[in-house]
């Protein structure tokens, strides 16, 4: 699960939540046991005899259906819900999410997040997936102005990070690299002081600065994200590149190579430093490891 | 009829959720160029006399072919030393009839006085069919340009006859079999090259998808119908045709390689990138891997394009390639390639490295330019004659109904880079006039000096409308040369060669003899230096096809040089 959407769940995990409901107690103990099939069976059945017991049975179950990797049936709790609670800013803050997440050109996903954050204003999460969801469907202004509302209603240092970087990508995308920057500069800053440094929202940063052909300070950049995260394929590869441009296949080769191992199953990861390796090894006159590379992307 | 929600032509900004990577709508502000040094361009189509408007014949059911069309040549078709205009169009859909006047291909011929005279009937060039490129070179040798036109189920060669007129010779030339395998193809671009150096010119037809109208899927995106994407269909390889010299072609794509490929070709750029005489073809594909097809010399090809670092963009993903250009941006005397693609891609500058290209599109400056916009055109060219090459592209989106569904404009203003020269590119498209600042349905472009001043100008052309003809302008003290090449032993219009030039001041320069340039368009096939403050050349060497070096010393600027093969 990307790490975005883990962030929209915690921010979802904060809803108050009735639990007077006898199905719910009972949904609840069996997530207390770790029962979540048998959780969302339950809360099912009650929501079928029942399906005015509240917005928050379904949210349970949305919870347990994401849990058990069953989208689908999560976003049909969600659907359902919403049916029934159509003014449910945490439901439609969910479904939006789940559709996002899918796909995310989906205008029911920028619908519902629209409808959610209206409903529940002082949510940043609902800000925050909303104006994700307008970042990734070329509506940079809106996107700023909710990622700004997030942070304003939420101390909290990762979404700090998060927003801040989507704001700066909207900057940049509108074409204002000065406001750009300063976003980015506040996201790192933001992203310094977490226990766990976000490496992906600081590549981002870096990513900014190379295409500025700000090269030095991006690899300063690069040089502190892979201090704090020594196994951050990205960083990695970035890396490589910059010593390939100045000639140095052997050492492009090599950090290329810690790209390809700490690239995961991520396929665009996996592409991404097979293609580099490819055209690397072949340069370098390693013909057989190139071919190995391109038969990898051939057949991917 | 097959509907379908999954293979709209969706625009997807990509921003990776999980912020891997985030392709962004960027931009630079222009630099304010000091006076005398600005780029500026100005449209003179109003006074110009075409009146020509390029008629894809829009339909509700949105087939594929309206949005592809189409490109345009430069090229003196009378030898009166100006270069003229042929405008490829379309026709009517779904039967592809071109019968009715305002489908007609149109040839305007230069009256040197900055107007132009439509002699279409009088040439025989109107064309048939749905019209998608166009090739220009002497293919046999007799001194008069030539013209292929690719075209949807139908190509055309036409014979220039020499006295202004043309004589359609597609089928006896060979060319107008069907394709072996796949039956009737649609072909987008096509290039002349000479791939074996026997002075003859070889002609390839890049091909894109099979498509007919009887089959045309029906994309939606929610409700609203939009062009396809180009997933929706099966590609098509390119095809290779051998010149016998005597007129007649034979086709060799595949015993050389060439149709082995399966792409969805777009542009087609011809270098001989590793120096070794022979000029390679690199093909963008439409949301598949580009090609690189390295000439072995010996009437085969090998496809080296992701070995060489050219099939992808830097993330190792497939771009949705349009037009090309294969010139050195560095000097360094080894061609570079530039593709142009639709928003999200950036439009990927490949450093020639030798053996291999290095992607230099983040970090030139060219990503943040490009990466929010599409575009068609495509051209490596020195508009400002500082003796460094910069970058041209013609925008506009792929849907004419972009705006409900991506969210983004369908009409894009073009895009001018300007070369800095020192690796990095800035957009200079706001200072350089109206061309570059109302936005357009752009498709696309060639380049040439129509009015031989020394400056390179753009003919562009634009889906249901006049096209825009760009006459360069640009006020500063620079010098020029132009090189008119004549082949003796080579093919006459010296295809293929490589002039390298000393200028009095300033460093080396390279570039080659090629007509291909953009998207399914044909430049001046002349050669421009731009020469900076040298008002002379000092040496000035060809390398032609043949083989021939041959070196002129003392060369004014400022001149159309003619350099007869010897």
């Amino acid at each position: 699960m990307p790490i975005w959407i883990l962030l929209l769940w915690s921010v979802l995990a904060q809803d108050k939540r009735d639990s007077r409901d006898a199905y719910l107690r009972a949904a609840r103990d069996y997530i207390a046991q770790g029962n979540l099939a048998k959780a969302a069976d339950t809360l099912d059945l009650a929501l079928d005899a029942n399906p005015d017991l509240g917005s928050e049975p379904y949210l349970t179950l949305i919870d347990c259906r994401l849990k058990l990797d069953q989208k689908e049936k999560a976003l049909e709790a969600a659907e359902r819900g919403i049916k029934r609670y159509p003014g449910s800013g945490p439901l439609l803050k969910a479904a939006g999410a789940i559709l996002l997440q899918e796909n995310s050109t989906s205008e029911r996903a920028g619908e519902l997040l629209e409808r959610g954050s209206k409903a529940i204003p002082q949510d940043p999460g609902a800000h925050y997936a909303y104006g994700l969801w307008a970042l990734m469907n070329h509506r940079e202004e809106i996107a700023i102005a909710e990622e700004r509302k997030a942070l304003a209603l939420s101390p909290a240092d990762d979404l700090k990070v998060q927003a801040l970087t989507f704001i700066g990508v909207g900057e940049d995308a509108l074409k204002r690299p000065q406001r750009a920057e300063a976003a980015f500069r506040d996201a790192l800053a933001a992203n310094r002081k977490l226990p766990n440094p976000n490496p992906s929202a600081a590549l981002e940063f870096a990513m900014f600065l190379t295409r500025q052909s700000r090269q030095g300070e991006a690899q300063k950049l690069l040089d502190e994200i892979l201090n704090f995260s020594p196994r951050f394929g990205p960083a990695h590869l970035e890396r490589a590149k910059y010593l390939s441009s100045q000639g140095d296949l052997e050492s492009a080769l090599a950090e290329a190579k810690i790209a390809l191992d700490q690239a995961g199953q991520d396929p665009k990861s996996l592409r991404a430093a097979h293609a580099f390796l490819a055209r690397t090894c072949f340069a370098l006159g390693r013909t057989d490891e190139a071919e190995a590379h391109q038969s990898w992307i051939e057949s991917h | 009829m097959r509907k379908t929600d999954t293979t709209s032509f969706k625009v997807t900004r990509g921003v990776a959720v999980w912020m891997r990577t985030v392709p962004i709508v960027l931009g630079f502000a222009a630099l304010s160029m000091a006076p005398g040094t600005k780029i500026y361009f100005e449209n003179v189509v109003a006074r110009s006399g075409i009146s020509f408007v390029l008629d894809n014949s829009a339909t509700p059911e949105k087939h594929q072919i309206e949005t592809m069309i189409a490109g345009v040549a430069v090229f003196d078709y009378n030898n009166d030393g100006l270069l003229d205009i042929y405008f490829v169009n379309g026709a009517a859909i779904p039967g592809l009839d071109k019968s009715s006047p305002r489908y007609y291909n149109r040839l305007y011929r230069n009256n040197g006085d900055g107007t132009f005279t439509d002699v279409t009937n009088s040439a025989g060039l109107r064309g048939a069919g749905y019209g998608m490129g166009v090739a220009v070179g002497d293919y046999d040798n007799d001194g008069y340009e030539d013209v292929f036109v690719a075209g949807v189920h139908r190509n055309q060669l036409f014979h220039n006859n020499g006295d202004g007129t043309f004589t359609d010779v597609t089928a006896k030339a060979g060319l107008e079999d069907a394709h072996s395998r796949l039956g009737k193809t649609w072909s987008v671009s096509a290039g002349w090259f000479d791939y074996d150096n026997d002075g003859y010119l070889d002609l390839i037809v890049v091909n894109y998808v099979q498509w007919s109208p009887e089959h045309e899927p029906a994309c939606f995106h929610g409700k609203i119908r939009g062009y396809c994407s180009p997933s929706g269909y099966e590609g098509q390889p390119s095809m290779l045709f051998h010149n016998n010299g005597n007129g007649t072609f034979t086709d060799v794509s595949e015993s050389s390689g060439i149709g082995k490929h399966v792409g969805k070709g777009m542009g087609v750029a011809f270098a001989d990138y590793d120096g070794d005489g022979f000029t390679d073809v690199f093909v963008s594909n439409d949301s598949f891997r580009n090609f690189l097809f390295h000439n072995n010399g010996n009437g085969t090809f090998s496809e080296v394009g992701i070995l060489g670092g050219v099939a992808y963009n830097e993330d190792g993903k497939s771009i949705a390639g349009m037009g090309a250009d294969f010139r050195d941006i560095d000097n360094d005397g080894r061609p570079d390639i530039f593709v142009v693609g639709m928003v999200g891609d950036s439009f990927p500058l490949f450093r020639n490295r030798g053996r291999y290209f290095e992607d230099i599109t983040r970090t030139s400056g060219v990503a943040k330019a490009t990466v929010g916009l599409t575009a068609w055109g495509a051209g490596v060219v020195d508009f400002d004659n500082d003796g460094h090459k910069d970058l041209f592209a013609a925008c506009a989106s792929i849907l004419d109904n972009s705006e409900e569904i991506d969210h983004l404009p369908s009409k894009l203003p073009n895009l001018l880079l300007r070369n800095l020269g020192n690796g990095t590119f800035v957009d200079v498209s706001a200072d350089a006039g109206g061309g570059f600042l109302t936005p357009a349905a752009h498709r696309g472009a060639a380049f040439g000096d129509l009015n031989n001043d020394g400056k390179m100008d753009i003919v562009v052309t634009n889906l249901n409308g006049k096209p825009d003809i760009l006459i360069n302008r640009s006020q500063n003290a620079n010098h020029w040369l132009t090189v008119n090449l004549v082949g003796t032993k080579s093919n006459r219009d010296g295809l293929g060669a490589v002039i390298k030039v000393w200028p009095s001041t300033g460093p080396v320069q390279y570039n080659h003899a090629t007509t291909s340039v953009g998207y399914g368009g044909s430049s001046d096939r002349r050669v421009h230096f731009g020469l900076g403050p040298a008002t002379r050349v000092d040496k000035l060497e060809v390398s032609w096809p043949s083989g021939i070096r041959q070196t002129l010393v003392d060369v004014n600027a400022d001149q159309i040089l003619t350099v007869r093969e010897k």
